[in-house]
């Protein structure tokens, strides 16, 4: 008897658990100076474990009148990490920007982990539009139980 | 009777992950390269670490010239620019390997490229600033 890869755990139980990873499809703009969400995902975990959480943007910014962009990452509605982003000066390009964050322990649930952004200037907008331009956000989350 | 793959699910090849944050409010006018944040991590033969450092910070001058980064175990790693007066964030992800069994520090560290260009800030007490430091150790 040939005995191949027999019957494992479905689900790990230590280490690294999960991993999620949502990309933005669709052209998205705001021209809120209140956070607004550009990103979504949502992961379940198995609790006493924690989330490494890595968020990418590249947006453009209407004006290059030196105002500037915020970015934030939520998880369950708790703020973890701030990420500036600026605006241009003289002509309007593209800005991108990052964070990496670990989150406290968390319990077994589902928690929404949000990428969220504003602009601080009211008559400014700002388009992350990864269908028609060089542009897009990224969300990768790692569950972690170590 | 041939035995292919007899283990399973292997125990993990995670080890241990640490992590810290700057959370008063920090600044330099430095033109060499002074610590923002550190972490260390006591870890064993064998195994590599994977770090993430991030960062969000602002200048008090309008377009300084500036950089960030990566020391690990006192050897630079990684680097990055940083342009203007407004709040620019960003990461380096990086993989080490090869280093002994003990303690090992990761270091961000910031620098003007000149002197009397502003001040660096990272502010999370105050603003929406702030920098992190992320350490997995592995096994593979």
């Amino acid at each position: 008897m040939t005995l191949y890869n027999p019957p494992v755990s479905a689900t790990p139980t230590t280490g690294l658990i999960q991993s999620v990873r949502t990309t933005l499809t669709v052209d998205t703009t705001t021209t809120s100076t209140s956070f607004v969400t550009l990103l979504t995902a949502s992961i379940t975990t198995i609790g006493s474990s924690w989330l490494l959480i890595m968020a990418n943007f590249s947006t453009t910014d209407s004006s290059s009148n030196d105002s500037g962009n915020q970015f934030r990452i939520t998880v369950g509605g708790t703020v973890y990490a701030y990420a500036g982003q600026p605006t241009s000066v003289g002509t309007v390009t593209a800005q991108v920007g990052a964070r990496c964050i670990y989150t406290a322990a968390l319990t077994a649930n589902t928690y929404v982990v949000n990428l969220d952004w504003l602009t601080l200037d009211a008559t400014n907008t700002i388009s992350c539009r990864p269908a028609t331009h060089a542009e897009g956000a990224s969300l990768v989350i790692y569950e972690v139980t170590l | 009777m041939p035995l292919i793959n007899p283990i399973g699910v292997a125990s993990t090849n995670v080890l241990q992950t640490i992590t810290s944050k700057v959370t008063a409010n920090k600044s330099s006018t430095s033109t060499t390269f002074a610590s923002v944040l550190t972490a260390t991590i006591t870890k064993v033969a064998g195994s590599n670490l994977l770090i993430w450092a991030s960062w969000s910070f602002s200048f008090a001058y309008y377009g300084p010239i500036a950089f960030v980064r990566l020391v690990v175990n006192s050897a630079e790693v990684l680097r990055a620019g940083e342009l203007w007066d407004q709040a620019q964030s960003g990461y380096f992800v990086y993989r080490a390997t090869g280093l002994a069994a003990g303690a090992r520090v990761v270091d961000l560290q910031w620098a003007l490229a000149v002197k009397g260009d502003g001040t660096f800030r990272c502010r999370p007490a105050t603003v929406p600033e702030g920098a992190a430091i992320t350490v997995m150790e592995v096994s593979v």
